[in-house]
């Protein structure tokens, strides 16, 4: 127990130890190489899903032919394996019709580097993994829209709205501004999920993010590394956190009330 | 006097059934809860007795030709080794409800532990309990898993759903002790108060039949993401040590490049068989919340 002040003294300072797998080079290091090509991956695909998934499922609610087709989807993807559609996705958008490769995260014989030739080959890699994640996630964000819309168009201000004789389009504008308040905790509350999500599709494509790193040092019982990508994660969720919360604060006028002292 | 208080039963028993016997009315004129349930029921048979119809082997032994394509002996063809991917499957699909229940099991118990307590208390306790749900829903599961797993050197798919209970109860809880809140200041809930009944005792007698629906939908929802969680866990690695489950299948078809070599009948099964379990609760569960909540009912 003596050396854990010690140890948390080392990790403040950015320490985590040395890899076992790649031996002299350092954990933070070898994470900090990864670092990139999981956000990379992250970021576009979870904020691209949470907003066309919104759309989709605002759209959808009430609405009976659209409804009959978003829901029955929306429920097949949602229930997906992230790594199960990575695999369709790679067979069949990669190996039978050949028109993306179907793993790593830039071809092996161009340098990484800032120059067009390393940025359009990386895109073209992150095509089928940021795909597969923004599919995934889509389904649940449509299913939750619509449920949280169809809630709203039933409260009172929504039939006080229609009896005033206001349009339908108005009607469904301020449904959507309170169903997305929800959306927006469900965000914070799905983040495990999406990074899960992302470490498994990475493996599927041997991407050369946190996941495929996690792989390996599972492979090669480097534990080092582990309890780092552990650490990244968590503080990456937790950062993730931070941020929501401020844009909550944003989006919500009742929550900005509630800090100055006021009564909502 | 002995003939009058015969027919009060009768009229009382009346409205107590009613509820029931609607909500069954319901039920049974549901599409979607019927296609869901059935579907589940449908894989829940095919995992318990296609182990008992295959003659009992051991599912990863070498028996049949390599890599061959699906046939009237092999339904789901054969991997590189040889290995029967039907006899794989329904041995999968097992392991994999089992691993639904336990993990959704758990984390029910923990979530409704939590949330009517802290619901129902409120003050420090509350306080305490809801500071531990938030701690435990920040930090993503998989990652808290991951750690877990890779230490233990032996593991069963027991081990795993209780591990998965263990990180999964949090939004659970989350939910319950919100429902429990609005249940606590109601008339009945203060009767049973005054009547001198404990906590417990209020919760499971007045609070928990009211949210009885709640709870089963919940139950539903903890049991499918333990099983998407469970299939993460197995496609990294990290699954059981020994036997076979849908997730471990789908690893092995990865490492063993089943993409590469085009043999789709080995990774279409196995996480077509996760997509059906899960996505078959999820329609039950719209359409038990359509039973339960008038609502929701299309007219």
């Amino acid at each position: 127990m003596a050396a854990v002040p010690a140890l948390l003294g080392a990790l403040l300072q950015g320490d985590f130890g040395i890899s076992i797998w790649v031996f002299p080079t350092p954990v933070g290091d070898v994470l900090l190489e990864a670092l990139p090509y999981t956000l990379g991956l992250m970021i576009p695909s979870v904020l691209l899903s949470w907003f066309a998934g919104n759309w989709i499922g605002a759209l959808s609610a009430r609405r009976k032919i659209l409804d009959n087709t978003v829901l029955p989807v929306g429920y097949l993807l949602t229930a997906m394996p992230y790594m199960w559609i990575a695999v369709i996705l790679a067979w069949a958008f990669g190996a039978q019709a050949g028109w993306f490769p179907l793993s790593g995260g830039y071809s092996l014989d161009i340098q990484p580097g800032w120059n067009a030739d390393f940025v359009l080959d990386a895109l073209h890699h992150w095509v089928l993994p940021f795909l597969s994640l923004f599919l995934v996630a889509l389904g649940g964000w449509a299913i939750g829209m619509r449920n949280m819309i169809i809630y709203e168009l039933e409260s009172d201000y929504s039939a006080y709205l229609s009896a005033l004789g206001a349009p339908q389009r108005l009607i469904r504008r301020y449904a959507f501004r309170n169903a997305v308040l929800p959306q927006v905790t469900g965000l914070a509350l799905q983040l495990g999920v999406l990074v899960a999500g992302a470490l498994v599709t990475e493996i599927v494509f041997a991407y050369p993010g946190l996941g495929s790193l996690i792989l390996a040092a599972i492979q090669n019982q480097d534990f080092f590394l582990l309890q780092g990508a552990f650490l990244f994660i968590v503080i990456g969720v937790l950062i993730a956190n931070f941020l929501i919360d401020i844009v909550y604060v944003v989006v919500d006028p009742r929550t900005r009330t509630g800090m100055a002292g006021g009564t909502s | 006097m002995t003939t009058l208080p015969d027919p009060a039963p009768v009229a009382a028993e009346q409205p107590a059934a009613k509820p029931g016997s609607e909500s069954l009315h319901y039920a049974v004129r549901n599409p979607k809860l019927l296609i869901g349930l059935s579907l589940v029921l449908v894989l829940l048979a095919t995992g318990l007795l296609g182990p008992l119809l295959l003659d009992g082997g051991n599912p990863n032994e070498y028996v049949g030709p390599q890599a061959a394509a699906p046939d009237g002996t092999y339904w789901m063809g054969t991997t590189t080794f040889g290995q029967d991917v039907y006899a794989q499957f329904v041995h999968g699909l097992r392991a994999t409800f089992l691993v639904g229940a336990v993990g959704g099991a758990i984390a029910a118990v923990i979530a409704m532990l939590v949330g009517f307590l802290a619901g129902y208390r409120g003050g420090i306790v509350d306080e305490v309990l809801n500071m531990l749900t938030n701690v435990v829903l920040v930090i993503p599961a998989l990652a808290v898993l991951l750690i877990i797993n890779a230490y233990l050197g032996v593991r069963s798919v027991a081990v795993q759903g209780l591990f998965i209970g263990l990180t999964s109860w949090p939004w659970a809880a989350r939910a319950i002790r919100a429902q429990t809140f609005s249940l606590r200041t109601r008339e009945f809930v203060d009767l049973a108060r005054l009547s001198g009944s404990g906590t417990w005792r209020i919760v499971f007698r007045e609070i928990a039949p009211n949210m009885s629906s709640y709870l089963f939908m919940m139950f539903i929802l903890l049991f499918g993401g333990s099983i998407l969680i469970a299939s993460s866990l197995d496609f990294i690695g990290l699954g059981p040590t020994e036997g076979v489950s849908l997730g471990l299948m789908l690893q092995s078809a990865q490492q063993w490049s089943a993409l590469q070599l085009g043999l789709w009948w080995w990774f279409i099964p196995p996480g077509a068989g996760i997509t059906a379990i899960v996505g078959a609760l999820y329609v039950a569960n719209v359409g038990l919340d359509e039973v339960f909540n008038p609502k929701l009912r299309e007219s």
